[in-house]
């Protein structure tokens, strides 16, 4: 069957099988390594991607299902300006993520920011959740998140000023 | 090879042509196959025991791990055949026309009846050598974990006793405990695997996830009857930890090697979630028994330890013996008499990690001291400082002189001095006592404990057998003035980048965005022993300080590039070197909910000089919530999910770490994996308060704490 989506901000009609997961999609099909296929179940967090904006385990998406969707991956997410402040902001922190899990924690942290002017330490703590990797520990990501934040916050405002 | 991404892990790679391998695992926990019939006319290839060329069987520290099962079967899911093919639909479709009938024999299990277990080895120490064995045969009280007191009244527990000391004032006194440690292994996503390709020349590439390239390389040789200098390991990208990365991953590249071999095609082997979850070695599980008899101020341990290994005895018991007298004669035992027992399960083989300290065997006989110390009406600080390093180990561990105790004497008193004054242990713990004692614990819903634990990691290496292990570094300064290093030496954890980077940046004044690990690829880097035979900061630091050193001598005396290859000998490297920790964790337990909440940790390190105190500091908070999933985990089942619900639950808790010098020592001195070792000790004595009632087995569990808490009111 053929799906039509938009991935990466290009529109894209690809035929596919239809038990094909959207992981092993975006691995195979499109070369999408950021994309990691590791537990199939949807609890591990390595598959991670933006659908519509919000974060889904890509393991557990049958690939038809994206039909007239957008998919945002790391590949497409890192040519946008929050990248560069998620990844700096991260580094500053000293929450140096794997690159297991890289794609799946930066994407939940890019729609944390896209929807709290602040956080809480509980609201990151949930967003974080879905990702089990244990490669860093919860207070430099935490403390990344927040400088993300603020950094995300200011250049906001002074584009509307 | 896709070299579009910045960091490729082992199921990122692909080679046109390459088949995707499995394994087919036995069903059955123990048994023997009696037949096996194989689909004919089938596009996928399978390899069995016989299709291996050369040894059957991977080798490591003189243990023997089959690469294949030939007709016995020792735990459920060992591999029984390699099924390749240029899909997994395939590989599935003829997996469910195998039909192999097996013999079913009974499972060995760890918690049977003295008959029923299988006892491989029996190993027995004493210390000091050569004098006589007195407890060896000495049965420990019935109930195993219950308190013996004989010093005013009633019977001593230990025969033996009986009649030396008819006298009362001569009855020594006896403390009894037993614990018992479940299986431990950490968490992480990266699967283990390996891709094997057969080159045109006979040789092969094996990418793989290794902290120990040089063993994969001679596994794989080994396998298939070939020169080492034939194959050639490269390291793939590495998340981390790396626990169960060691002799393991050559397991799997000798797997996927055999099937490479006689396809000549490269070929994938990876596990999937489930199997690197079941099948990764995991921490030994192990009761311990520990009496401490004190008879006119002399005071003897015995401990009896009960490992299980798993189906195979990867195992050293000196490792053991070393763990116990290290921490035994900090306390000033005269005697300590080991014995350590060897129990073969039908569980998949189980190994050390990460560590050789044996964390729970020092968090259970932290226990054991605070233990003693309560029962004999003495706060656990004081007696700790009254009974610390009194009778002088300096043989045992290689201490050059009087001043080296005294300044091991000196940290020691320094952390737990400090540890005690910011936490306010004294006050809390005699006011929890006093509560538990008073009975008033049965009234309240909710309660506090808290606990202390200390702890050292030192820098000497644990055995003999492994002193003729080596370290090896190369440096190149090259003419851009970039500083490349190349060794298979893999750190187990990424900071350690850091820290190599710091040393060679702070000798050689090249800034840190110069200095470059490169791809531990065993055919440009020197062979090397694993990195956790190193110590941590110890032993591979030492070497590139050297190193460093070397190479700045020669900057400015010849051109570039300059090229310095240096080894070191394990056994040559300094010894002696002790980095200590304290640790005192309060808790809040309620009798209703049966929850437990931490209310605070505080942690005191002497570790010396410290080189990076941000890296130190993740590696210490890593640890400490590593440390509490593990003794609060309710999915140590290898059935259920590797991931607790308990994962991150510890985020918010409250954690006071400091560190200290207290020598003014110039060298770093790893504080290795105490975290792990130091939480579960306090954490357990500080749960054992609250809840008014001992508890002996580590993970925690919710229903644990329902039977003892009902059975401590009944």
């Amino acid at each position: 069957m053929i799906v039509n989506f938009n991935l990466n901000n290009r529109d894209i009609s690809i035929e596919t099988d239809p038990s094909m997961r959207l992981s092993t999609l975006l691995r195979e099909s499109f070369n999408m390594l950021s994309t990691k296929e590791n537990c199939y179940n949807g609890h591990c967090g390595a598959c991670t991607v933006l659908l519509n904006n919000v974060p889904v385990p890509s393991c557990i998406v049958p690939a038809f299902t994206v039909e007239g969707k957008s998919v945002l991956t790391l590949e497409g997410f890192m040519e946008k300006e929050e990248y560069g402040i998620i990844d700096k902001s991260l580094k500053n922190a000293g929450a140096d993520i794997c690159g297991y899990c890289r794609q799946g924690r930066i994407l939940v942290i890019y729609s944390l920011m896209q929807k709290n002017m602040e956080v809480t330490d509980n609201q990151i703590f949930r967003a974080l959740s879905g990702n089990r990797c244990e490669c860093t520990d919860f207070k430099s990501l935490k403390k990344g998140i927040k400088l993300a934040l603020l950094t995300y916050n200011r250049k906001n405002r002074a584009r509307i000023r | 090879m896709i070299q579009n991404q910045k960091q490729l892990f082992i199921n990122d790679y692909y080679r046109n042509g390459m088949l995707t391998a499995e394994l087919f695992r036995a069903p059955i926990e123990k048994g023997e196959i009696i037949s096996c019939i194989l689909p004919e006319n089938s596009d996928v290839t399978v390899a069995d025991y016989s299709s291996i060329p050369g040894e059957k069987e991977i080798s490591f520290f003189g243990s023997g791990i089959p690469v294949l099962a030939e007709k016995n079967i020792r735990y459920k899911g060992e591999a029984i055949l390699i099924l390749a093919s240029d899909s997994y639909e395939k590989i599935s479709q003829y997996r469910k026309k195998i039909e192999i009938e097996y013999k079913l024999n009974s499972p060995l299990k760890f918690n049977s009846d003295e008959d029923n277990l299988d006892i491989v080895d029996v190993k027995k120490y004493v210390y000091p050598e050569g004098s006589a064995a007195e407890y060896f045969n000495q049965p420990f009280s019935a109930s195993g974990k219950v308190l013996t007191v004989s010093s005013t009244d009633g019977e001593p527990a230990v025969e033996g006793l009986k009649e030396k000391n008819r006298d009362r004032n001569e009855l020594p006194e006896i403390y009894e405990d037993q614990f018992y440690s479940g299986e431990y292994h950490s968490r992480y996503c990266e699967p283990n695997g390996a891709v094997v390709i057969p080159e045109k020349n006979g040789n092969f590439t094996v990418y793989t996830v290794t902290q120990w390239p040089d063993h994969v390389k001679k596994s794989v040789a080994s396998v298939l009857s070939i020169s080492p200098s034939k194959v050639n390991v490269i390291i793939t990208d590495l998340s981390s930890p790396l626990e169960g990365r060691i002799w393991f991953p050559s397991l799997t590249a000798a797997r996927a090697a055999v099937v490479a071999a006689s396809v000549n095609k490269p070929v994938k082997l990876f596990l999937n979630e489930k199997e690197n979850h079941i099948f990764t070695p995991r921490q030994f599980p192990f009761r311990v028994d520990f009496r401490t008899i004190i008879r006119r101020k002399r005071k003897t341990l015995y401990i009896r330890i009960d490992i299980d290994t798993g189906c195979s005895s990867i195992i050293h018991t000196d490792f053991f013996r070393e763990t116990v007298l290290s921490s035994a004669l900090f306390y000033g035992y005269d005697r300590i008499e080991t014995q350590i027992r060897i129990i073969r399960t039908s569980k998949p083989p189980m190994s050390f990690i990460s560590s050789f300290n044996f964390t729970q065997i020092l968090s259970a006989f932290e226990n054991h001291i605070t233990n003693t110390a309560v029962r004999s009406g003495e706060n656990p600080y004081t007696w700790r400082l009254n009974n610390l390093f009194i009778k002088d180990g300096r043989k045992h561990y290689n201490f050059s002189d009087t001043k080296s105790v005294a300044s091991c004497r000196n940290s020691i008193r320094s952390v737990i001095d400090r540890v005690v004054k910011i936490s306010d242990f004294s006050r809390k713990h005699a006011s929890y006592e006093l509560q538990r004692k008073s009975g008033k614990s049965r009234v309240l819903s909710v309660k506090r404990g808290i606990g202390i634990s200390v702890c050292f990691f030192n820098n000497d290496l644990p055995v003999d057998s492994m002193k003729n292990s080596k370290l090896s570094l190369r440096l190149l300064l090259d003419s851009g003035g970039i500083l490349n290093i190349y060794t298979s030496t893999v750190p187990d954890g990424k900071y350690n980048y850091t820290i190599w980077k710091n040393i060679a940046s702070e000798i050689l004044g090249i800034n840190t965005n110069n200095i470059r690990i490169a791809i531990h690829e065993t055919s440009v880097t020197p062979e090397s022993s694993p990195y956790i035979l190193s110590k941590e900061i110890a032993g591979f630091s030492e070497l590139l300080k050297k190193s460093c050193q070397s190479l700045q001598r020669k900057r400015f005396r010849a051109p570039l590039p300059i090229d310095i290859k240096r080894t070191v000998q394990l056994d040559k490297l300094k010894k002696g070197d002790y980095a200590w920790g304290a640790c005192i964790v309060e808790v809040e337990f309620d009798r209703m909910t049966l929850e437990t909440e931490i209310i605070g940790i505080w942690n005191c390190f002497d570790c010396g000089k410290i080189i990076s105190e941000p890296v130190i500091d993740k590696k210490i908070y890593s640890g400490i919530i590593d440390s509490l999933n593990w003794v609060s985990s309710t999915s140590s089942s290898v059935k259920t999910t590797p991931y607790s619900d308990n994962s991150w639950k510890f985020y918010d808790v409250p954690i006071t770490t400091e560190y200290l010098n207290s020598n003014n020592i110039t060298r770093a001195l790893s504080p290795g994996d105490m975290p792990l070792a130091l939480i579960p000790g306090a954490y357990y004595y500080a749960l054992n308060q609250a809840i008014g009632k001992d508890t002996a087995n580590i993970p925690f569990k919710e229903s644990g704490f329902y039977n003892i808490i009902n059975k401590n009111d009944s």
